[in-house]
């Protein structure tokens, strides 16, 4: 089993680098300097010597330097673009797009060296409430929301999904299971962004219906002060309207996948045995069909997880709650490469622990499989 | 003695049914696929012959005795070329039926060749209208000059594409006889706005989805079929795709597309080149199981060349679940569109955008709701059509 | 067969599946005794219901599409086809039960044998789980499953076919049935395997003196271990016998090329197979549904009127049976060293 998580592990690096040289090479490719951008969003009486020493600085940091030796060697034989004829112009963006390769490898191994030693950077837009740029002190303040966020809502998934897809199982044919199956495919066809505006419009604070809900962050200003129970509660309000878009489409992959999984169960030859054997049709459904149906489905549930971490990406967006996916789509829109890597990093290792954690799970639900 | 046995097994068997004909009597006893299927045909020839249902181009025009067809003249290339495409697609059983007999008798498939001539001569049109007609660009006015002729026919909704100053005061009006979805912000009519964003919709659903699966069946089958290395790299490609997340990924590369590549291409674009992924798993897992078949070692031991046996053999086999995955991809796809719209990333005339400009005034229901709600219809409608043919294809049953 | 202590009467069984293609004649009017600690087989190719069979007498016909129609099933007197579903249950496993053919599938992969066998015993014994669990080793030491407190907390899978086999028969036993229908209990595994299976039978036939039945497709098999063997075809018994009759003196031309068929080992020449093929349970030929591959077929009476199961006049024991309006033709043709199949 050592020797197995070690396997998986190593083999996670390529795919590590691989996500975060496309990432890199991405952002390197597109139009705009990010610094000059920060700079330009910089306001107040900043020495402008100061501004361009720092601006430098972070250049070398992200590897934002650009690399122009085969241009200019092209320029000094052929001479100045200007007056030179069409193959040599060809030759020269060939050139330039060589330079800029040749930059973004160069960028982005100096990148990992600068990730080896623990160094993500600096964000260009974001800080945390201390004040740090540094991006892992930003993801760190974050995970706790988003991973509330998530766990609640995986958990709902789940204790909501499994039941409604075994009561269609066992009904099957009947109004339980087309109705759900519609009810379910129906919630799914719901865009995040249109339940959330519609749930903020008419159930929250200052909305056309009823003020029933927050519309905005974790928790009341002033929450500091809370008790533990005061606390939680306030927590949970905040977080019944997120939690519902997350969970509601959520519901029909799992659900349909647990009745599959115990139809095919309850065909299989081992039923008919226990039948044989006088067993009650409940103990055959909830006792031997019930355990082997499980056993495919925890890997799907376990890749839930992160691809709520993406769903949240909206749903932050909406109710303006400062988590890891608000931070990353707003690193993406303001090219804020450190973070974004970072996020990139971050995010993929937890698909892959998630994938690697599902394979031991099934490992251990399933007493066929013995990894060596 | 042996007749009567074999006369009564035909009489069981029935004649040959092929695979496409068995999924889709499948699909015909399933009520919710058909209407699934009827909606989005209904919604694929309002997009197409939008411009008759509401627009500021009359259908007939009589002026100084003179009568006219202005909207012939101010159909774009693109809305014929469109017109045509959905004609000659609904005419597609008619031309199998003239075609099936020399068809059958040269062992080919009617259908193949149904669509090859119709693809063909949808071709020919489209590049002739291209090379000849300039369609009228000019604004014709028509709806001010509507009282000084002696006829003119507009279409049921007549209302400008792009409200001015004078539709101003008709703004944000709910629902009416003149108006059956109400106005938005700046004057515009919501049921105008809502057909022509049928087209935006067609056009990312479809082509959008077309690119991914059809970049994903590709590279799917090489990776399939070659497995060892080239799988091995391919699959690392995939694996980098399916781990950032897809949101992420399309804002870092819509930033990377130049300002002259129009929004709704950029964004299909990239919608088609990031959703890749799944039809790749899909061909690629028919393939890894197709290619230790007898039928692909006889093909290769006689000769037939790869490409050929991966299109005739492997690829069709494999089509199925990538249609399942088309259907829903559809669906995602506008879900896609819609959240980049909200992040305010692109201005498509989309659905997308419309439901963005209501939810700021919530009261004004009809805007956000008529958005909202053909949204939800359309993406309904594709899944449960994904839904019904991932029924029909489960070999579990009967098939 | 002399009817000594019957345990088990089948009376009329008729089963059909009613499908979306038809409806599917699976069994058709079945009669036949069981004696007390006899093995009847139930032979025939595949598709000629004899599992159908098998499924209606403990009432596990998947319903729909399934249903018994019509016939009984008496056992001590009660009819098991009218009985509640809840003493249905008591029944199964307890009195009669069953074994299955494909011992890999028809366990369940996720418990141990211990506790799929200890199951039963709780169900219908109503003892503790420590009691069940001394039971369930003692029953696998009966079968010849070497140290089965070891065995006891192994899945299906860390064992051998044979073993799983043996299992699943101590799982039939362990709540000591008075019936155990045996479902082609042989036919997965390999041939030494199997002869240790079928020994194993017979041995705990001995010991214990439960009645088997014992369903197959091989006629080796039947010779081995059987005491009355019913013939099926179509869905109907068309010949019943006990063994040594039926194989010294076959009278349905059925059986006969049964017989004919199987190599021997100083054969010559090509196999000789039945013409024709099995029809199909959705569309059964009428009359004697053997007629379109009988060579003994008339046209008239073979295709209009069903030959009845009855005793027949040049049977060797009394209890012998054949369905055909031919019997004596075909005893004829035996005893004139003809042979029946022209081929």
């Amino acid at each position: 089993m050592k020797t197995y998580l070690l396997k998986r592990l190593l083999l996670m690096i390529p795919t590590l680098v691989g996500i975060t040289f496309v990432t890199y090479a991405i952002v390197r490719l597109a139009p705009g300097d990010p610094i000059e951008a920060m700079i330009r969003s910089q306001t107040g009486n900043i020495d402008p010597k100061v501004m361009k020493e720092s601006a430098d600085r972070m250049r070398q940091r992200l590897g934002l330097i650009e690399y122009h030796y085969l241009r200019d060697a092209v320029d000094r034989r052929c001479g100045p673009a200007a007056e030179a004829g069409a193959g040599v112009r060809a030759l020269r963006a060939g050139a330039v797009a060589i330079d800029k390769l040749y930059g973004i490898f160069l960028g982005y191994g100096r990148w990992m060296g600068h990730m080896a030693r623990g160094d993500f950077g600096e964000s260009i837009k974001y800080r945390t409430s201390a004040g740090s740029r540094n991006p892992l002190h930003l993801i760190v303040e974050r995970i706790p929301v988003t991973a509330t966020l998530n766990v609640i809502a995986d958990a709902l998934i789940f204790l909501i999904a499994i039941p409604v897809g075994l009561a269609a199982a066992q009904y099957k044919g009947r109004w339980v299971d087309w109705g759900s199956s519609l009810v379910l495919l129906g919630l799914w066809s719901i865009p995040v962004i249109l339940a959330g505006t519609v749930l903020l419009g008419f159930l929250g604070k200052g909305g056309l219906g009823w003020n029933l809900f927050p519309v905005a962050g974790m928790h009341t200003p002033g929450y500091e002060k809370y008790g533990l129970i005061q606390y939680m509660a306030d927590l949970l309000w905040h977080v019944v309207l997120p939690v519902v878009c997350l969970v509601y489409g959520g519901l029909a992959y799992l659900a349909k996948m647990g009745r599959a999984s115990l139809l095919e169960n309850l065909r299989a030859d081992y039923v008919r045995t226990a039948r044989a054997k006088g067993l009650p049709e409940r103990r055959i459904i909830y006792h031997h069909a019930l355990r082997n149906s499980l056993l495919p489905m925890i890997t799907t549930m376990v890749l839930t997880l992160p691809g709520l971490i993406g769903g949240s990406i909206v749903v932050e967006t909406i109710f303006s709650i400062q988590g890891m996916g608000l931070l990353y789509i707003g690193a993406a829109r303001a090219y804020d490469l450190s973070v974004l890597m970072a996020e990139t990093l971050i995010y993929g290792f937890l698909v892959l622990a998630f994938l690697i954690i599902g394979d031991i799970l099934y490992a251990w639900a399933d007493p066929r499989i013995r990894y060596e | 003695m042996n007749e009567r046995t074999r006369e009564v097994g035909e009489m069981l068997a029935g004649p040959p049914r092929s695979y496409a004909s068995i999924v889709w009597g499948q699909l015909r006893k399933r009520p919710s696929a058909m209407i699934s299927l009827g909606g989005v045909l209904v919604l694929a020839v309002l997009a197409v012959i939008a411009p008759f249902i509401a627009g500021e181009v009359p259908i007939r025009w009589v002026q100084d005795g003179r009568a006219s067809w202005p909207i012939l003249r101010y159909l774009t290339n693109a809305e014929y070329s469109g017109m045509l495409a959905l004609a000659l697609a609904l005419a597609l059983p008619l031309t199998m039926r003239f075609v099936r007999p020399r068809a059958e008798a040269a062992g080919a498939s009617p259908w193949l060749r149904a669509v090859a001539i119709h693809l063909g001569a949808w071709l020919v049109v489209t590049l002739t209208l291209l090379a000849v007609r300039e369609p009228e660009r000019r604004y014709g006015f028509f709806l001010e000059r509507a009282a000084d002729v002696e006829s003119a026919w507009f279409p049921p909704i007549a209302w400008s594409h792009d409200p001015g100053y004078e539709e101003l005061a008709h703004r944000d009006q709910p629902p009416s006889w003149r108006h059956p979805l109400g106005t938005g912000r700046l004057g515009d009519d919501i049921l105008l706005r809502i057909l022509y964003g049928a087209r935006t919709a067609m056009t990312i659903g479809f082509v959008a989805v077309g690119i991914g699966s059809t970049i994903g069946v590709l590279l799917g089958s090489v990776s399939g079929y070659f497995a060892r290395r080239v799988d091995l790299v391919l699959m690392r490609i995939a694996e980098i795709f399916m781990f950032i997340p897809t949101l992420v990924l399309i804002i870092i590369i819509l930033a990377v597309i130049p300002a002259s590549v129009p929004p709704l291409w950029a964004v299909v674009g990239v919608i088609g080149v990031t959703g890749w992924t799944g039809s790749y798993r899909l061909m690629r897992a028919e393939l890894l199981r197709i290619r230790t078949e007898d039928y692909i070692t006889a093909a290769r031991a006689l000769g037939i060349p790869t490409w050929r046996l991966l299109l005739r053999h492997a690829v069709p086999n494999g089509l199925a679940p990538i249609l399942v995955g088309a259907g829903f991809g559809i669906a995602g796809a506008i879900g896609i569109e819609l959240t980049l719209a909200f992040l305010g990333l692109v201005q498509t005339p989309s659905w997308g955008e419309m439901l963005n400009d209501g939810r700021q005034n919530l009261e004004f229901w009809w805007v956000w709701g008529s958005a909202g709600a053909i949204i939800f219809l359309t993406m309904f409608a594709y899944n449960l059509l994904a839904e019904a043919i991932r029924d029909a294809i489960d070999p579990k049953l009967k098939i | 067969m002399p009817p000594n202590d019957i345990l088990l009467s089948v009376r009329g069984l008729t089963t059909r599946f009613f499908t979306e293609e038809g409806v599917s004649y699976a069994v058709e009017d079945i009669s036949f005794d069981i004696p007390r600690g006899r093995t009847v087989a139930l032979v025939g190719e595949s598709g000629c219901g004899k599992t159908v069979t098998a499924l209606s007498i403990l009432r596990l016909v998947p319903d729909p599409p399934g249903r018994i129609v019509a016939g009984s099933v008496l056992l001590g007197g009660g009819d098991l086809l009218k009985l509640p579903e809840p003493q249905m249950r008591e029944v199964r496993g307890n009195r009669i039960s069953m074994v299955f053919q494909e011992p890999m599938t028809s366990l369940n992969p996720v418990f141990t044998i211990g506790d799929q066998i200890a199951e039963a015993v709780v169900l219908h014994k109503k003892v503790g789980r420590a009691k069940s669990l001394d039971q369930t080793v003692a029953m696998l030491r009966k079968v010849g499953i070497p140290d089965p407190e070891a065995r006891v907390r192994e899945y299906p899978h860390q064992m051998s076919g044979g073993m799983r086999q043996r299992a699943m028969i101590a799982m039939a036993l362990v709540c000591g049935p008075q019936l155990v229908i045996a479902d082609e209990p042989t036919t997965a595994l390999d041939v030494t395997i199997q002869a240790q299976i079928l020994d194993l039978l017979k041995s705990l036939q001995d010991e214990i003196g439960m009645s088997i039945l014992l369903i197959t497709h091989d006629l080796g098999v039947v010779a081995e271990t059987s005491h009355d063997v019913a013939v099926m075809y179509a869905g109907r018994i068309v010949e019943q016998a006990d063994v040594l009759e039926l194989f010294d003196n076959p009278l349905h031309p059925y059986t006969v090329g049964l017989f004919r068929s199987r190599p021997t080992l100083d054969h010559k020449g090509p196999l000789a197979a039945i013409p024709g093929q099995v029809p199909s349970p959705l569309a059964i030929p009428p009359g004697c549904p053997f007629h379109p591959r009988c060579p003994l077929s008339d046209g008239a009476g073979c295709v209009h009127e069903r030959p009845p199961l009855e005793p027949k006049k040049e049977a060797g024991t009394p209890g012998h049976a054949a369905a055909c309006w031919y019997a004596g033709r075909v005893a004829e043709l035996r005893a004139r060293q003809e042979a029946l199949y022209k081929s």
